[in-house]
């Protein structure tokens, strides 16, 4: 029968698709549906013509959704070129190492894209960019940093590099505020524990604990060296959501069914005795799906079955992933004409340039960092442009003859600012001008030519309902939104309901996916 | 001097028309009746010399069935240099939803790329539905090459890819848009993730 699967995956998200591949992969008959017409759901690339139309659907928040929009100001004109441009609405970089970059390696994914070693990485204090060294090499070229606080420097990171589980350092200290434990423990100054928080340690808040925070220290730092001195990489054409593409092939050829833009009409549970539990119905699709199992992100079930579904979460307890639950992202999105300054060339603090310059670099807002910036949440901006080929180059653009002379890169910038909360209700235009304006003061050559600000809300924490959950109905935990963390936490989710669907349908296949040993490498016919 | 070349080429068309019948063909010259629908490969590569001193590699990729609902991605047609764009000619409607495709190329590709429209199942002649003036008479209208094949007795199909070859140096320039892998330019720089970690597991990543 064509419509009977093994697994329904409902969304293509970036769990959900990373599931999809590893389950079609394992030789499950799957079939994928998202009720949009594009890849990605929360996690999508869009083009400038697409991001504005989705912005324009946005304009009013339907809070039936467990993650929802709310559009706050939309430009009313786009730039010329709508399609060269891909605009991520998750940005977010990967780490070197980590799971997310062994799923797309192990999966074969890596051939479909494109990827960058990232920039500078910076923290704006006192008024200006300064560049935060990334590996112990840089500390030691870095010429700001004073020697006696180079050394206390050094001797933490050496213990964060390290296996500090049952170090003298950590014990008692691991709840902690992480701040106090730089302060305390190693003697460092205010400033470079600022540094060391909100941007090795990626941080969203004053107060993180010291546990978490040093697990993230720590893979950040091993991560350096990987591919080159960043210890992270920014993928083509928008990122993750050019990589869920290149999972949704990746189980496509391993023959899973895919139905975009399709509205789901109904999931129907049938009784616990029929073979194919499960019944999908879609609009302009004439058969209803059928399947043993489904895996779906929140949004895609019906209101009415959420509190049934087992939720499938990877382990909280996965080191350097915990992280206080967030409310709501304030996003925005900017174009400019023109390039911003990588912030090495603003500090006094004259950084080597990383290799491979890239177009994409990086830099944090501590709380409090900006006059009349949030005081108790960073602002997270990252840029992206023709190097990654998320903006048209500069040579196919009419451009200002200024423009031209003084930059030998491009000449488009998209900036993403994002800024984790925990309370709801204000609007991100407001919270984020402030940080667009500062970086727009200290770069005047640039010319701000679109922006769009929007709230993400977040669901509240669904805590596993006790008694009455369906079997084999897994529903994926919202991934939450964070730049550095969210592409290994989408790798983790989707591993673990890897497991839980093989489990769920029993089956009789050769399940290795590819996460467990094994080749990894499609054949070609 | 030799010269080599590498493209990305695309197959389009409705279901069931004999996209990957074609590739099979063309890239090992073998041909199945029952074939299922794609099933295990990225993409396939094959090479054509034209003249002995120039070689064209294709490296061809199938919709892997992701046409069926108009679910191809847009990485899909991302850098595509060309694209043979393929209906059945015993189906009158297959050349419908192959103008279609030809639209959604024109929209979605790079205005470079070359596009060959191929009417596929020319042994079945006896039930022709799609006549080759038809046909014709579209692709000139459009700018696009045209000729019928049959992936069953291998007829024409070496010819359409030779064609395209002889046809993509001189008119796919070193593309703006061409991505980290497999343009004709030689690669953009980017990092080579296959590589493999320095330090995986000694968390030592300067040896200062």
């Amino acid at each position: 029968m064509d419509n009977v699967f093994d697994v329904i995956v409902l969304g293509t998200g970036l769990p959900e698709s990373i599931a999809a591949a590893a389950l079609a992969k394992a030789g499950l008959k799957v079939a994928h549906v998202d009720p949009n017409p594009y890849y990605g759901a929360d996690e999508a690339t869009l083009t400038l013509d697409e991001l504005v139309q989705w912005a324009e659907t946005h304009s009013t928040s339907s809070t039936e959704e467990p993650i929802h929009y709310r559009v706050d100001y939309l430009s009313p004109d786009c730039p010329s070129h709508p399609k060269q441009y891909s605009i991520s609405l998750s940005p977010s970089v990967i780490p070197s190492i980590g799971p997310f970059i062994s799923s797309v390696i192990s999966s074969g994914v890596a051939r479909y894209g494109s990827y960058k070693l990232l920039g500078p990485i910076a923290i704006y204090r006192n008024d200006k960019f300064q560049s935060v060294p990334q590996s112990k090499e840089s500390i030691f070229q870095d010429r700001s940093i004073p020697l006696v606080e180079k050394r206390r420097l050094m001797r933490f990171l050496v213990f964060a590099s390290g296996e500090f589980e049952d170090s003298p350092e950590l014990q008692g200290q691991e709840n902690t505020s992480f701040d106090r434990f730089l302060r305390e423990s190693f003697s460092l100054s205010e400033e470079i524990s600022q540094v060391i928080m909100f941007s090795l340690a990626s941080c969203n808040f004053s107060g993180e604990s010291t546990l978490t925070a040093l697990h993230r220290v720590r893979s950040c730092l091993r991560s350096a060296g990987r591919y080159g001195s960043s210890p992270f990489l920014v993928g083509y054409y928008g990122g993750s959501g050019e990589i869920i593409q290149g999972f949704c092939r990746a189980a496509a050829v391993n023959g899973g069914v895919y139905i975009l833009g399709r509205k789901i009409l109904n999931v129907v549970v049938n009784g616990a005795q029929e073979p194919e539990r499960f019944a999908v119905e879609l609009e302009d699709v004439p058969d209803t799906l059928r399947s043993s199992c489904i895996l779906s992100s929140m949004t895609c079930i019906p209101r009415s079955l959420r509190s049934q579904a087992n939720l499938t979460a990877s382990d909280s307890n996965v080191p350097g992933t915990i992280r206080c639950q967030l409310s709501a992202v304030a996003r925005c999105v900017a174009i400019v004409q023109g390039t911003l300054t990588p912030p090495h060339l603003h500090g006094t603090d004259d950084m080597p340039l990383v290799e491979g310059q890239s177009d994409s670099f990086l830099a944090v807002f501590p709380p409090g960092s900006l006059d009349g910036g949030s005081t108790t949440s960073s602002v997270t901006l990252l840029t992206a442009g023709a190097g990654t080929m998320s903006a048209p180059s500069g040579t196919s653009m009419a451009s200002i003859p200024q423009i031209r002379s003084v930059s030998n890169r491009h000449e488009i910038d998209i900036i993403y600012l994002s800024m984790p909360l925990h309370e709801r209700g204000m609007s991100s235009k407001d919270l984020l001008q402030p940080y667009l304006a500062g970086i727009l003061d200290s770069n005047p050559m640039c010319q701000l030519v679109f922006q769009l600000f929007y709230m993400q809300h977040l669901p509240v924490v669904q805590n596993q309902s006790c008694g009455d959950t369906i079997p084999n109905f897994f529903v994926f935990s919202h991934l939450q939104p964070d730049v550095f963390q969210s592409v290994d936490q989408a790798s983790l989710d989707a591993e673990k309901a890897f497991w839980s669907t093989i489990q769920g349908v029993g089956s009789q296949t050769n399940c290795k996916g590819f996460w467990a040993e094994g080749d990894n490498v499609e054949q070609d016919l | 001097m030799s010269k080599q070349f590498q493209f990305k080429l695309v197959l389009l068309g409705e279901s069931a028309v004999g996209k990957s019948s074609l590739v099979l063909r063309f890239v090992k010259d073998q041909f199945d009746d029952y074939r299922e629908s794609t099933i295990g490969a990225a993409f396939l590569t094959q090479t054509v010399t034209l003249d002995g001193q120039t070689t064209v590699k294709f490296e061809i990729w199938d919709t892997a069935g992701q046409e069926r609902y108009k679910s191809l991605a847009p990485m899909y047609y991302r850098n595509a240099h060309c694209a043979v764009v393929v209906y059945d000619i015993t189906q009158a409607s297959s050349l419908e939803k192959a103008r279609n495709w030809i639209r959604e190329l024109q929209r979605q590709a790079d205005p470079s790329i070359v596009i060959a429209l191929c009417g596929n199942k020319a042994d079945l002649a006896a039930r022709r539905q799609v006549t080759q003036e038809e046909a014709q008479k579209y692709a000139e209208e459009e700018g696009l090459m045209w000729s019928e094949t049959s992936a069953k007795t291998g007829e024409g199909v070496a010819d359409i890819f030779t064609a395209i070859a002889k046809k993509l140096p001189l008119t796919a320039p070193p593309s703006s848009r061409t991505g980290g892998r497999g343009g004709p330019s030689g690669a953009r720089q980017g990092v080579d993730l296959n590589r493999q970690a320095a330090s995986q597991n000694g968390g030592e990543a300067c040896n200062c």
